[in-house]
Parts: C-alpha cells; sequence; structure tokens
C-alpha cells in the first residue's frame, strides 16, 4: 500500500479515537450528574462543571464525526450524521441567543434542572458548537469554496479551545471566560480541542494540515516539529509564570528568559530542520542527476540502435520516435506524432498494418508483421515492426513499445533464393527429362547394334560354312585324284574317272570357294559403307531438293526407260541437310522402286512432301518436313516392314542382285539427320517410304495445313498404319 | 511302318550349302531321294501339294529338313504353318541353320520341330553331323505322309 495511504488511516484512526474519548467523557460527564459526582462533572474539583447539555451536544458532535469518518458513502448514515451536527449548532444557536437577548429559552437548564444550580453553557461554548456545528455540516461538502469555510471553522474552533486551555494552565480567565459570565469548564475546553483534532484529521487530505500526512521530508519533518512547537512555548510560558509567582525573578527577567530561550530553541529547531532538509534536497538532486544520466544513456543507445524504435500511449497515439525514425523517414514529430505515421507505409501495407496495430491495441497482445516503409528519398524498404505492451503492477497497459527493423536486404535475398531455387527446379526436371530421353536412345541404339551384330555374324558364317565344305571337298577329291593318278597305268578307266572328278566335283566345288568368298568381301564392302555412313561428316546446309532430284533422275534415266517406269515429282520444299547423304537417300529408295516394279503394270514412281504444318520433333523445337516416295511395285509383306531396314535382309532376293544394305542406310542417314523412315506397303500394293527432315530454318512457309498433326504424325506412337522404324524416338 | 521309302524335303537357299549336304547325307549311306527347293514358299507347296506341286502324287513319308533364313517364307514361318495345319502336322521337321542363338533354338522347339541342329562352320564336325542326321534317318519310324 502507498505510503501516504497507510498514514492517513493512521491518522483516520486518530479522529475515531478522538470521537470515541470525548463520548466517553461526555457519557461520564452525564453520569457525574446524574450522580452528583464532581470529579466527573468537572473533571478537576473545584472547577466549573460541564454543563449537561454541553455534554448531550458533546455526544452528538463525537457521534456525528465517528459515522463520518467510517462510512462516508451510506445516505442513511450520512443523513443521520448531517442530523445531529445540525442539532449542535442549533442547540448552540439558541444557547447563544439566550446571552444576546434575542429570546430566553434556557435549554441548558432542561436537564438535570433540580441539581444544576446556577451551572450554564458558558457563551464561548456555544459559539464553540455552533463554529463546530457548521463544520461538521460542511465536512463532506466539496465545493472549494466551503473548503476554504471549513478551514477556517476547524482552526476558529481549534484555536478557541487552545486559548481556553492554555488560560486555564495559566490561570487566565479572560481567556477562557468572557466577561463576568460563566466561563467554559475546563473538559469543555479539552473536549474542544479533541474534537478540533478529531475534525482535522478526519478530512486532513482536505485542509492545509494535509502536509501533517505526506511521507516526503515536509511530513516528517512536520509530524516529528508539531508537538514540540506546542508543547514547548507552553512548557516554558508555565516555568515563566511559576517562577515569576514564586517570585524567582521578575517579569523583565521572566520574559527575557522565555524570549531567549524560545530564540534558541527556534534556532536550533530551524537549524537542524534546515540541515535535514538540504539532506534531503542534496538526495534528491543526486537521484535526479542520476535520473537525467540514465536517461541520456538511454536516448543515446536508442538514437543509436539501427533499429527505429517507437513509444505509443495505450489508445496508440504515437509518443516517441528515436532519431533513426526521423533519419530514416524525414518526417518531424509534429507531422509523425498520434496516427501521423501513416503516409510513411506503401499503400498496400497501409491497411494490413492498422488492421494489426488496432487489434493489437484492443487485445494488448505483442504483434510484429512485415511491412514496407518509405524512405525520406522515396524508396520503400522492407521491415520488421514489433510492438510489446507495458503493463502497470495492476495489469493495464500504460505504454505501447516498439522496433522497426530494415530487413529489405534478406527479403530481397530471401525472395532471389526463391526465384533462384524455382529455377533450378526448373532447370534440373528439363536436365532429367532431356537425360531420360538420351537413355531411351541410348538403350534403343545398344539394343539396335546388337541386333546388328548378331544379325552381321550370322550373314557372315553362312558363305564360310561353304567355304570350309567344299574346300574339304576339295580336299577329299585331290586325295582321290592322288590315287587314282599314282596307279599302274593312268589310262583307261582311272584316267576317265580322274578327269570326271576333275571336271565335276573340282569345278564346282572351286565354283562355290570362289562365290562364298565374293559373298564375304560383298558384306565386308556393304559395312564398311555403312559404317561409313555412320562416320563420315556431314556439311549441312539448305537444299533444293526438287534440284537434287532432277539431277538423280536425270541419272538414271537409263534404267527408267529399261523398266518402263516413270517418276512423278511434285513441288517439294526445302530441307537442311548434307547434299552427299541425302541424294544417296533418295537414289536408294527410287532405286528400290525401280528394282521390285510389278511386272503387270507400268511402274510409276511418286515423290512428294506431306502438307502438314511443321511440329516439333520430340523435346527439340526444330520443325520437320514429311517427304515421300510412292511406287506401285510389288509391295512388301507387313511381316517383313521392321526386318526390311535390317542388314542384309531382302524381300525378294531372287528378282535383282544387292546385298540387302539400302534401306539400312538409308534409316542410317535419317538418324543422323534426326529424323524418321516408315513405311506404308502390302503385299502386290505398291509401297510408300515416308522420310522426316529438318526444314529449312530459313524459310517460313508452312505449306497449307489440311492434315492433323496426330495423323501421319511425325510422333512415333501415333500410328495407324506402318510403323516408323528407328528416327530419334 | 509302311514300306515305301522316305523323301526328304530339303529346303534352303543357299546352293553350296545344298549341295554339301546333299553329298554327305549320300555319304552317310542314306539313298532315299532329296527333293530340294529353295524358299519356304516352294517348301509349303510342296508339303501341302499346292502352286507349283499340285497334283504330286503322295509318297512314302516325308522328313523336312529346313534352313532358316530364307527368302519369301523363312524356316520358322514354315515350321509353324505345318504345324498349324492338321493334316501336315505330323510330318517331322528338321531344322538345319548357321544360327546357334538359344533364343532361335527355343523359338523352334516351341514351335513344334523335332530336332534342332546347327550348320557348324568346322567341316568335319558339319560333316558328322549330317551323318548322324543320316543315320537317325535310317532308324527312324516315321507316319506315311497321310490320306492324300
Amino acid at each position: 500500500m502507498p505510503e501516504h495511504t497507510k498514514i492517513y488511516l493512521r491518522i483516520g484512526n486518530v479522529a475515531l479515537a478522538a470521537a470515541a474519548l470525548v463520548s466517553a467523557t461526555a457519557l461520564l460527564v452525564l453520569v457525574g450528574w446524574g450522580l452528583g459526582s464532581e470529579v466527573l462533572k468537572s473533571g478537576v474539583p473545584g472547577l466549573v462543571a460541564m454543563n449537561p447539555l454541553t455534554a448531550v451536544l458533546f455526544l452528538c458532535s463525537a457521534v456525528a464525526l465517528a459515522i463520518s469518518t467510517t462510512s462516508s458513502t451510506s445516505r442513511g448514515r450520512q443523513q443521520v450524521s448531517a442530523g445531529l451536527s445540525l442539532f449542535v449548532v442549533l442547540a448552540g444557536f439558541v444557547a447563544l441567543g439566550d446571552y444576546l437577548s434575542l429570546w430566553s429559552l434556557h435549554i441548558d437548564r432542561a436537564l438535570f434542572t433540580e441539581s444544576l444550580g446556577d451551572n450554564r453553557m458558558a457563551p464561548n461554548t456555544a459559539l464553540q458548537f455552533v463554529l463546530l456545528g457548521t463544520a461538521l455540516l460542511l465536512m463532506d461538502l466539496r465545493l472549494s469554496w466551503f473548503r476554504g469555510v471549513n478551514e477556517a471553522l476547524m482552526l476558529a474552533v481549534l484555536v478557541g479551545a487552545t486559548m481556553s486551555l492554555v488560560g486555564y494552565s495559566y490561570g487566565a480567565r479572560h481567556l477562557y471566560g468572557i466577561g463576568v459570565h460563566i466561563p467554559m469548564a475546563l473538559n469543555s475546553a479539552a473536549l474542544f480541542e479533541l474534537m478540533a483534532l478529531g475534525l482535522i484529521c478526519a478530512r486532513l487530505d482536505r485542509s492545509m494540515f494535509a502536509v501533517l500526512a505526506s511521507p516526503d521530508g515536509g511530513g516528517v519533518m512536520a509530524r516529528r516539529l508539531l508537538p514540540a512547537a506546542l508543547l514547548i512555548p507552553l512548557v516554558l510560558g508555565f516555568i515563566r509564570l511559576i517562577g515569576q509567582r514564586a517570585e524567582w525573578y521578575d517579569t523583565e527577567f521572566g520574559a527575557a528568559l522565555m524570549v531567549v530561550v524560545t530564540i534558541v530553541l527556534l534556532v536550533s529547531a530551524i537549524l537542524i530542520t534546515a540541515a535535514s532538509l538540504n539532506r534531503s534536497d542534496a538526495e534528491r538532486r543526486q537521484t535526479l542527476d542520476a535520473l537525467r544520466s540514465s536517461e541520456k544513456r538511454f536516448r543515446f543507445l536508442a538514437d543509436s540502435m539501427p533499429q527505429m524504435i517507437w513509444t505509443a500511449a495505450p489508445n496508440g497515439d504515437l509518443e516517441y520516435y528515436n532519431q533513426r525514425w526521423y533519419d530514416y523517414t524525414g518526417m518531424t514529430f509534429e507531422q509523425a506524432k498520434g496516427w501521423g505515421w501513416q503516409p510513411v507505409l506503401h499503400p498496400n501495407d497501409l491497411q494490413r498494418c492498422i488492421d494489426v496495430w488496432t487489434n493489437a491495441l484492443r487485445t494488448g497482445e505483442p504483434f510484429q508483421m512485415e511491412l514496407r516503409l518509405k524512405r525520406a528519398d522515396g524508396t520503400h524498404r522492407w521491415h520488421l515492426a514489433r510492438g510489446l505492451p507495458e503493463r502497470s503492477s495492476n495489469g493495464t497497459v500504460v505504454r505501447w513499445v516498439g522496433t522497426c527493423t530494415d530487413v529489405d536486404d534478406q527479403k530481397r535475398a530471401g525472395e532471389q533464393i526463391r526465384e533462384l531455387n524455382d529455377e533450378l527446379e526448373h532447370r534440373i526436371e528439363e536436365r532429367t527429362a532431356e537425360l531420360v530421353q538420351v537413355n531411351r536412345d541410348l538403350t534403343q541404339k545398344n539394343q539396335e547394334n546388337e541386333m546388328f551384330v548378331y544379325s552381321v555374324s550370322h550373314d557372315l558364317r553362312s558363305p564360310l560354312v561353304s567355304l570350309q565344305g567344299f574346300s574339304r571337298e576339295l580336299g577329299s577329291v585331290s586325295v582321290e585324284l592322288h590315287q587314282l593318278l599314282s596307279g599302274d597305268s593312268a589310262t583307261g578307266e582311272p584316267k576317265q574317272r580322274a578327269l570326271d572328278l576333275i571336271d565335276g566335283d573340282m569345278r564346282q566345288s572351286i565354283r562355290f570357294i570362289q562365290s562364298a568368298t565374293l559373298r564375304l568381301s560383298t558384306i565386308i564392302d556393304a559395312l564398311l559403307r555403312l559404317s561409313r555412313v555412320g562416320r563420315v561428316e556431314y556439311s549441312p546446309r539448305t537444299l533444293d531438293v526438287n534440284q537434287l532430284l532432277a539431277r538423280l533422275v536425270e541419272s538414271l534415266a537409263g534404267e527408267l526407260y529399261d523398266r518402263s517406269a516413270t517418276i512423278r515429282i511434285a513441288d517439294l520444299p526445302a530441307c537442311h541437310g548434307d547434299a552427299t547423304a541425302i541424294e544417296q537417300l533418295f537414289a536408294n529408295l527410287i532405286g528400290n522402286s525401280l528394282k521390285y516394279v510389278d511386272p503387270q503394270r507400268a511402274g510409276v514412281i511418286e515423290i512428294g512432301a506431306l502438307s502438314l504444318p511443321h511440329s516439333a520433333n520430340g523435346s527439340d523445337t526444330i520443325s520437320m518436313r514429311t517427304y515421300f516416295v510412292k511406287d506401285n511395285g510389288l509391295g512388301i509383306p507387313v511381316a517383313c516392314h521392321e526386318k526390311i531396314f535390317q542388314a542384309f535382309q531382302r524381300a525378294h532376293p531372287e528378282l535383282a542382285p544387292g546385298e540387302g544394305m539400302g534401306l539400312t542406310i538409308v534409316k542410317r542417314i535419317v538418324e543422323r539427320h534426326g529424323g524418321q523412315i516408315w513405311l506404308e506397303s502390302a503385299e502386290g500394293q505398291g509401297s510408300t517410304f515416308f522420310v522426316t527432315l529438318p526444314a529449312d530454318p530459313l524459310c517460313d512457309d508452312v505449306p497449307s495445313s489440311t492434315g492433323h498433326p496426330a495423323q501421319k504424325g511425325l510422333r512415333h506412337d501415333n500410328r495407324t498404319d506402318g510403323h516408323p522404324v528407328g528416327g530419334r524416338r | 511302318m509302311t514300306t515305301e521309302p522316305m523323301v526328304i524335303l530339303l529346303a534352303e537357299d543357299d546352293e553350296g550349302h545344298a549341295l554339301l549336304i546333299k553329298k554327305n547325307i549320300a555319304r552317310a549311306g542314306i539313298v532315299n531321294q532329296i527333293v530340294h527347293v529353295t524358299d519356304g514358299q516352294q517348301a509349303l507347296d510342296y508339303i501341302r501339294r499346292e502352286g507349283q506341286f499340285t497334283g504330286r502324287t503322295a509318297s512314302g513319308p516325308l522328313l523336312v529338313v529346313l534352313d532358316i533364313n530364307m527368302p519369301r517364307l523363312d524356316g520358322v514361318e514354315v515350321l509353324t504353318r505345318v504345324k498349324a495345319d492338321e493334316s501336315t502336322a505330323k510330318i517331322p521337321v528338321i531344322m538345319l541353320t548357321t544360327t546357334d542363338d538359344p533364343r532361335e533354338i527355343e523359338r523352334c522347339y516351341e514351335s513344334g520341330c523335332s530336332v534342332y541342329i546347327t550348320k557348324p562352320v568346322e567341316y568335319d564336325a558339319f560333316v558328322d553331323a549330317v551323318k548322324r542326321l543320316g543315320l537317325l534317318l535310317q532308324v527312324v519310324q516315321l507316319p506315311s505322309e497321310g490320306k492324300v
């Protein structure tokens, strides 16, 4: 509990104690009147007794005071207290009126009339009651006007009572009695003193005596010195009087002595008080200095931090910014205080910021958010804004304290990292797809190679069997010949037999050996040629296919004539590739068509291009052109469509010479250009070979698109008839 | 079991090989008739008595010796077709070819060939193989060619 509240409580208790004491004494007086006890009636026997009415009024006052002190908010009790106070005022006034010859009511003689004698309420007593009653009435009124009056009244009562008491102690009748009237009784004076004290204590904070209750230096000092200030003059005066009455010294000496002692005591008191006050002042100044330097330290800290710091009132009004804020935003305090910081926010963040801030103010919860603040030069930078509530000891928010930290660099870095990450992922995806593709290609190539090696070794074995076999035959023939010729007579039957052998078996064997050797040689040549097709460097350029074909057809003129075949060439788009290779490609295809002309009809060979919009080949964006060579020859059975592209495969070996390499070479060339080749044919219905080659990159014209890319597509999988063999996929 | 002599149908496109086989079969003591065709289609025609062999009179039991690599219809095709047709399924088929690829061998047996023989380049082995074939043929029992 704060210091001054404790003191006030203690002082409130004093008021109650005073009230209790007064009531008790008043009751005792009344009992005294009842019993006829002088002691009870006048305290000190021989002195004037307290009037019964006076006792009653004291009782009422004490009760009123007690009520006011303890329960100042209950209306019922307040009314009782007011009623009692009013009664006191009126009674006093009436009693006074008697003395002023306003009327002759003698209410002070109403009680204990028989034993009163000539005891009456003294006029000053009556006056005191008027003042006291009024003071009690006005005690709780809050108007400052009344407060001044109240203070005056309390002082008057206090002074009056004190005067009476001092008068009694010094024997100065005029202090406690007015003229010839009955004087105030001693116990009355004492009780008035107590009442005045009680009254002052009851409402200490409202009078000038409030300083007495202050816990600060002044209050302590006042509380210490006041009793001395009251008692010492009293005692000194008394000593002086006694001395004088006992004729130890005369008036002048007495007066002088008293004055001197008073001066000494007062000066001592002043010096002591001054020293004490100086000490406490010095302490205060030290504390103030420490506070100031602490504040300077804080300010320096706040201003030198790289972050912006702000504080705000509980209602959200910004009250303080550190120097960093001003430096960054370029605003002044006048502009930025209260809610004036809003222009500094990025328009996209403003509403969110206000929402979060007002929500925090309402809930008292710490908050944190990222927002953009505008620098004095106009650029926006990301900041992390944080706010914390500062609470008092009973939990209410007294202040908001917050920071704004520049996180722009980190945020941008974070974004960059994210972007880079995304890009990296994207690239990885692409690469993976590429790798998957390459893997597939390699696997396929591998398989093809394996098959190739297998078929070649198989084809090589065949002539070798013949070679071996007939060499052996030759061997056995020569043995037989030797036998025949080494006989006795090499004439007649053995000679004939020998000749037969030579002409027959020998010649036959030699023939087969020769043809087998030739076959081997052919195969090896073909292999070499195939390998060259794979190895030779290409010099790709834009090729005018029409021109190329025209030359080719010219060179084939003789064979065309022999076979009575015709060639029709459509207007073909240019392509991009190696001139020699492409020529060879078409030469082989045309050559095949010529070889396998159907004897039942005139051979017609058509060369054209498919009018498709160029489409992507796999993941590339190179556009391809599709050419075809179509004939109406013998056709190729569907079962052989895959086989014919393999080395040494021949569909109709009996019709024309060749080792079955032509299509293998064509396929290899097509593959090296990144294209595909496939076939549509059936036995007896002619054949159409389709090849795709890279389009001329400079040539943009897409022939009118009538076909669907999905149909005779350039894709491996969308095949309805014929199969693409090989190619990039 | 019939008294009619066995006929050997040899389907082999390489003339040299055919000659070597015929010679060595003869040396092995087989004197049966050997019919030589040079492609699969002809072989089928003979067996079925179609094409150029239409109206062939069925003779004794038929034994087919097939090379695999032949134009028009390869050996395996012939084998498959022969075995697919009920009337010809019983005819024993011997594959005689240069290939020794186990997959190929597997395929032929699966398709129903009776025997698979590899033509070795090493001539002695070759001769030996044919001789043994011949000996086998001497003792083998064959179903008759079937109802005409």
